[in-house]
């Protein structure tokens, strides 16, 4: 059974409010997205502003209704058994901003209540990192104490699904880690996690499966390993050594996986695929070039990224 | 269940808000001055000694004014305000339905109300009782009910506006628009559309009992009518209000029905269109 089961899903906005003088071209925030989240994967949604990814939750969650397809969650319709999805579902939305005058502790009350869990608010407190603000009112939380409250109230009731958009919105590196260290817990303990992103940091170290969304269209799909050799898996090395002989040029342009190989001077330059960078310096210190200093570039799941949300989809082989 | 939740949370909310503080305080100072004015200076009809009964005659036009104004201003931002600021979505992330928050805010917001109309009336009792000689509880007690009814006949309104729209200004507009006509500008309206339907003239004979219907139409002219109902058929009553028509739509006990329908009307199209609309 899939968690997320997206089919043929349209959304299009009506440009204006249908006022004459105010009317602009219908938008096409989704165009017939096919999208599968197996059951226990952490899919990472990624894709730039505006391409479509909070359309997507939206619809997952019945906040906004697709102008054609249809949308499954838990095996549930996503329309017409929307409350029931809810009741299984953990959500830590964008744009959203909490109760001002209430407390942490009601917050995570109300989830409570409403989700029927037996959860203790100071646990997911203490787990979320926001503790020592339990009591205190939310109006006076940062950006990143919200987010956390929220996270907090998503994991109320053990959740099969939880669905978070855009979860380190706010949240510094260690704040962003421990979200990452939440996620993965929770994977472990049988939950779907669907998380998006536009920083591809933050799905990289964490997703078993990650879909690139861009102009309403899922572009690629694969593992991150599968997105890393897809963008071809060329690594350049920079390598400063000790001294170069002629025999290790040769012994280093002879292994597979290297393309090319430039020296100049005590300075080595070579194209590899990723996988070969170690042998490539192992190599070198074999053959009498002992490595003093070297650098990567290139090749990044970045560039990746980059590729399929900037320029043409295909990315080069 | 879930209506419950939101209510409760809704009125955690506004509870602590300075919105529900001022209005306490407004209207105390409202009724408690009423009560003084009216049992001081305002002489009773054939003089004497002013009965309670008087009183809360004298309290029900400022009452019908006064209560539509806070309860609008408790219920045009209740759904509006949730989807400007993005906790519509904190709200539906949690598995309640669309109608579960229509219903629950209206139920929260209702209970703000009550807070202010209890406060208000238990002070502007002790000041009755204090200047009257006669105080009837049991009539009092019915008339802060009925004024529950016209504060939630308001907030059904308000936060109906509030539901089909996406913005609280536009809400606001909207509340203040229908309270005025409804509330100060109801009878010119009635001229008017009495004027074009009979070709841009007055009719000469006196008008029909679906006139006088329509008169009684808006929420306010409704908890007047079903106040009255409350109060003993008594000769004091009968020489305030004079004789009752026949027809059972402009007995006064109707009062009840046209309020119950300005419950439940404008609260079922607010959610219908709240249902059918993209967050």
């Amino acid at each position: 059974m899939a968690a997320i089961e997206l089919d043929g899903v349209t959304k299009r906005y009506d440009g204006g409010l249908g006022l004459p003088g105010r009317s602009s071209d219908p938008v096409e925030a989704l165009s017939d997205l096919d999208l599968t989240v197996r059951e226990g994967d952490i899919y990472g949604f990624l894709g730039p502003n505006g391409a479509g990814k909070s359309t997507t939750i939206n619809v997952l969650l019945d906040f906004v209704r697709p102008t054609a397809g249809s949308a499954r969650v838990l095996d549930l319709d996503a329309r017409t058994e929307s409350q029931q999805v809810r009741e299984r579902v953990g959500v830590l939305p964008e744009g959203f901003s909490p109760y001002d005058r209430l407390t942490g502790r009601q917050h995570l009350d109300f989830a409570i209540e409403s989700k029927d869990a037996a959860d203790s608010p100071s646990e997911i407190a203490e787990r979320v990192g926001i503790a020592d603000a339990l009591d205190r009112k939310a109006g006076g939380y940062s950006k990143g104490m919200a987010q956390r409250l929220v996270l907090g109230m998503a994991l109320v009731g053990q959740p099969d699904l939880l669905i978070l958009d855009e979860p380190s919105t706010g949240l510094d590196p260690n704040g962003a880690r421990e979200m990452r260290d939440i996620v993965r817990a929770e994977r472990d303990r049988g939950a779907t996690v669907f998380f998006s992103s536009h920083v591809l940091g933050q799905v990289e170290p964490v997703c078993d499966r990650v879909g690139i969304l861009r102009d309403g269209e899922l572009v690629a799909e694969d593992t991150v390993e599968g997105l890393r050799e897809a963008a071809g898996g060329e690594t350049t090395l920079t390598i400063d050594v000790e001294r170069l002989p002629d025999d290790a040029v040769t012994a280093v342009r002879a292994l597979d996986g290297v393309s090319t190989v430039r020296a100049d001077g005590q300075r080595l330059t070579v194209d590899c695929a990723d996988g070969a960078k170690t042998t490539v310096l192992s190599t070198l210190e074999d053959n009498g070039a002992p490595v003093a200093d070297f650098d990567t570039t290139g090749a990044s799941l970045e560039e990746v990224f980059a590729s399929y949300t900037t320029g043409e989809p295909e990315v080069r082989a | 269940m879930s209506t419950l939740a939101v209510a409760r949370k809704d009125f955690q909310d506004a509870i602590r808000s300075r919105v529900l503080l001022g209005l306490t305080g407004l209207f105390v100072l409202f009724v408690a001055g009423a009560s003084y004015f009216f049992a001081r200076i305002q002489p009773a009809p054939g003089g004497g000694d002013p009965t309670a009964l008087v009183l809360i005659f004298s309290l029900l036009t400022p009452a019908s004014l006064l209560v539509p104004i806070i309860g609008l201003a408790l219920g045009y931002k209740a759904v509006a305000g949730e989807r400007e600021s993005g906790r519509i979505k904190l709200l539906l992330s949690l598995p309640h339905s669309r109608l579960d928050v229509v219903l629950g805010k209206t139920l929260g917001r209702t209970s703000v109300l009550v807070v202010p109309i209890i406060v208000g009336f238990a002070v502007g009792a002790a000041v009755i009782f204090w200047q009257s000689s006669r105080f009837t509880p049991v009539n009092y007690l019915a008339f802060a009910f009925v004024t529950v009814l016209l504060g939630l006949a308001y907030i059904a309104i308000g936060v109906a506006i509030s539901s089909a729209t996406t913005s609280t200004f536009r809400a606001l507009i909207g509340g203040i628009s229908l309270l005025a006509v409804l509330e100060f500008l109801w009878q010119q309206v009635l001229i008017a559309v009495v004027y074009l339907v009979n070709g841009l003239s007055l009719p000469q004979q006196p008008p029909g009992d679906w006139y006088y219907f329509l008169q009684n139409l808006p929420p306010g002219s409704a908890y007047s009518s079903a106040a009255r109902s409350l109060l003993p058929q008594n000769p004091t009553t009968l020489a305030i209000t004079g004789p009752t028509p026949d027809a059972f739509y402009l007995q006064d006990w109707f009062g009840f029905v046209i309020l119950a329908v300005w419950i439940v009307v404008p609260l079922v199209l607010g959610y219908l269109r709240f249902e059918g609309t993209d967050l």
